[in-house]
């Protein structure tokens, strides 16, 4: 049964090498693709099945490799929003992280004394978006808001916990 | 002396003759034949960068058709210091050091007490081999083999392979191919190949699988600074040692889409876990 | 709009060609190594003049000089009599499921079982710390709206109450520790190359949950549970949607008691590189499998 798999596997690298599509890369010089010195065949008696349908399901049990798309709906029930699609306008943009989510992260240090709100992925006018937040924050907030841009990473980086109004800030965008 | 460089230059001259073509119909031929790139998980925040696919047909340049790169992979922040690193992990995770320094115990001699505890007025010792003494044992010396094996986390190389292709494709040291089919398999061709499209004194060609064509193995093996990978060898530090990189069309396919799926990898649990030698 | 990723790159073309000559870490990334030659840490290096704390030979602690400590005094504490043997269940909103529906990570167009959550790979689970599977909590249970024919291991009134108003079904199912580590990494399991494991029965103080309909437990008789949806609907003022043929028999589809995956029966091997299954001929082996 191994050395079909091993012909297989060469005569499915041949056939498609010149294909445009991603495919496995064969390793010749391995131990995997190298053949039993004997087959040994086991004991119990088995049938061997390729029934697509039973398929189906083996490939619905195993797991995905890559995060899935979301799809387009007139109603989000969890409060999650889309991005837009006309991203390339705005003076400034925050992107969504590889799970789709608003990059908006708290920090908290020194035993729970210090807390910081950062929000990552910034690109564009990042100086326009600091004095934005900050306008909307004062206004809940009787001490100043201290913040701190870094332009080169993308990241500000704001005195307190504003998690949740700084997600609403940004979905209200579209952002 | 001489005779040997009016060898060369006579193979080269040769070689000029032979393959230098220009044909446009040859041009226009191929480029009915080529399919344009379709990019894997549609680039949102960057547009695409374009290079041209080369062939290897002929010594001079011939640009067949204009492919799209993802800027995922090939525009993605050119992060030097995590290139460093990932040079630094190349290095240093196979790394054993020899260095080996005798503890006390291993220093020939000093079982003995040199002198008596009391009476001589003389400080106290028990061995003449102990660290306070000349010619006593090293303390915390480096002991034989040492390793130096650790792992770089995974998102950290993963960076480091697309902050490369990036650093390569930006400073035009990187070029497609169709495929790695060379007319001969004369090292002579492929040199000068590579001077007359200036692409640099070393030149590092990736290709699908590691069997390649005869003809570039041949030619090849005996110009060390002309250098084979297959795509699963593809690593920082061989792309920085190397002025050009040469990617054929079905390796750019297979890496660039590698590298996307890791960088929007589901679980990254079983990649970010610690590093176990595999047992079986 | 600016970006400093192309702004850094369009600088790369003007400066000298990136070679390992040329690279280096942040400033501040490594420390230097290298220890200066004169006396580190004082005299006594910070332990004083003598004594036990200089030498390095105190009493244990916990010594109370001879007399019984008292760690050694209570052999045991009631508060945590069984507490090997209670089944622990880590919660899952449904609030955290309608955000993966709403997200696209979950398929609802198909049964939703433990697999299908462990799939999405936000959540973990440790048989070996007691657990047994997700309780789904009511966090979210004013919000839910989706179609779903769930398989849980825990679960509480108001949350079946939510589901079934969206127009859902739920089933509360037990998996002992084997099904589990087959179930958390699916890959890993089929790679093993051993049979599909049966199912265990539930232990005896949980045979009551999912025998009993209010709890929509599996092994409880399905008018039972018909007849329960109809009680929680009057209970929480809501009626029963009527469902598409299409989805119903999606909504429908169980597992029996003995089996872990949708589709795939006790015994038969999974074969992932030539993707076949394998199934056994002998009699004693269906039998059993099959009992």
């Amino acid at each position: 049964m191994s050395l079909r798999c091993y012909f297989s596997q060469l005569l499915r690298s041949r056939l498609s090498a010149h294909s445009n599509t991603y495919k496995n890369s064969v390793r010749h010089a391995t131990y995997k693709a190298s053949p039993f010195a004997e087959d040994i065949e086991p004991t119990v008696k088995y049938e061997v099945s390729k029934n697509p349908e039973e398929w189906k399901y083996v490939e619905r049990a195993l797991p995905l490799t890559i995060v899935p798309q979301p799809i387009r709906k007139e109603s989000y029930p969890s409060g999650w929003k889309p991005q837009t699609e006309d991203v390339k306008k705005l003076p400034y943009l925050v992107q969504r992280t590889k799970n789709h989510m608003i990059p908006v992260y708290l920090q908290i240090s020194q035993r729970g004394v210090r807390r910081h709100t950062f929000v990552r992925k910034i690109q564009g006018d990042i100086n326009l978006l600091e004095q934005e937040l900050k306008e909307f924050l004062q206004k809940e907030s009787f001490q100043p808001i201290r913040s701190q841009v870094n332009e080169l990473t993308g990241i500000i980086r704001i005195n307190g916990d504003h998690v949740n109004a700084i997600k609403y800030f940004l979905e209200k965008k579209n952002l | 002396m001489l005779s040997n460089i009016s060898k060369n230059l006579r193979t080269c001259t040769g070689y000029l003759h032979k393959y230098c073509s220009t044909s446009v119909a040859a041009i226009e031929n191929k480029s009915n034949a080529i399919e344009p790139r379709t990019l894997a998980f549609p680039p949102k925040y960057q547009d695409p960068r374009q290079i041209w696919l080369e062939s290897l047909d002929t010594i001079d340049q011939r640009k067949l058709a204009l492919l799209e790169l993802h800027p995922a992979v090939f525009a993605a922040s050119p992060r030097i210091d995590v290139i460093q690193q990932n040079v630094r992990w190349q290095q240093l995770y196979r790394y054993v050091s020899y260095a080996h320094t005798k503890n006390k115990f291993e220093v020939r001699g000093g079982g003995r007490k040199p002198w008596p505890q009391k009476g001589l007025g003389k400080a106290r010792h028990g061995s003449i081999r102990s660290p306070l003494w000349r010619g006593g044992g090293v303390i915390h010396g480096p002991r034989s083999p040492t390793p130096h094996f650790y792992m770089l986390p995974f998102p950290k190389r993963l960076i480091g392979l697309t902050s490369m292709l990036s650093v390569k494709f930006a400073q035009d040291d990187l070029h497609i191919v169709d495929s790695l089919e060379l007319p001969t398999d004369e090292p002579g061709y492929i040199e000068e190949l590579v001077k007359s499209r200036l692409w640099g004194p070393s030149v590092l060609f990736i290709n699908l699988e590691d069997i390649m064509p005869r003809n570039i193995t041949v030619a090849t093996e005996q110009v060390k600074h002309i250098n084979l990978m297959p795509a699963y060898g593809l690593n920082v530090y061989s792309m920085l040692k190397h002025n050009t990189l040469v990617l054929t069309r079905a390796a750019l396919d297979h890496i660039e889409n590698k590298l996307l799926e890791n960088l929007h990898m589901n679980d990254p649990k079983a990649v970010l876990a610690k590093f176990k030698v595999d047992q079986c | 709009m600016s970006n400093t990723t192309e702004k850094a790159l369009n600088l790369l073309r003007y400066l000298p060609r990136v070679c390992i000559s040329n690279i280096r870490d942040n400033p501040g990334a490594h420390k230097q190594a290298r220890r200066g030659r004169g006396q580190h840490g004082g005299d006594y290096h910070g332990a004083g003049n003598k004594g036990a704390k200089a030498r390095q030979s105190y009493t244990r602690l916990g010594y109370e000089m001879g007399n019984n400590p008292f760690y050694l005094r209570f052999p045991f504490e009631p508060y945590y009599k069984g507490h090997h043997l209670k089944r622990q269940y880590p919660p899952v909103s449904l609030l955290n499921l309608q955000k993966l529906i709403d997200t696209n990570r979950i398929d609802t167009t198909k049964p939703i079982d433990l697999v299908a959550i462990m799939n999405t790979g936000l959540f973990r689970l440790y048989p070996d710390q007691q657990h047994f599977g997700f309780q789904l909590t009511d966090e979210g249970a004013d919000i839910f709206s989706a179609k779903i024919n769930l398989e849980i291991q825990w679960t509480s009134e108001p949350v079946i109450a939510a589901i079934e108003r969206a127009g859902g079904f739920v089933t509360t199912a037990y998996y002992d520790a084997q099904s589990l580590h087959a179930m958390i990494n699916t890959k890993k399991f089929f790679e093993r190359g051993i049979p599909i494991p049966r199912r265990m029965m539930p232990p005896p103080d949980a045979i009551e949950y999912y025998s009993n309909p209010a709890n929509r437990g599996y092994l409880s008789d399905p008018e039972k549970i018909s007849k329960e949806r109809l009680v929680l609907a009057q209970k929480y003022g809501y009626t029963l949607p009527k469902l598409d043929d299409q989805i119903l028999e999606m909504l429908k589809e169980r597992k029996d008691p003995r089996q872990i995956f949708y589709g795939l029966h006790p015994g038969w091997v999974v074969n992932l590189t030539d993707k076949v299954i394998l199934k056994p001929l002998d009699e004693e082996l269906k039998e059993y499998y099959a009992s």
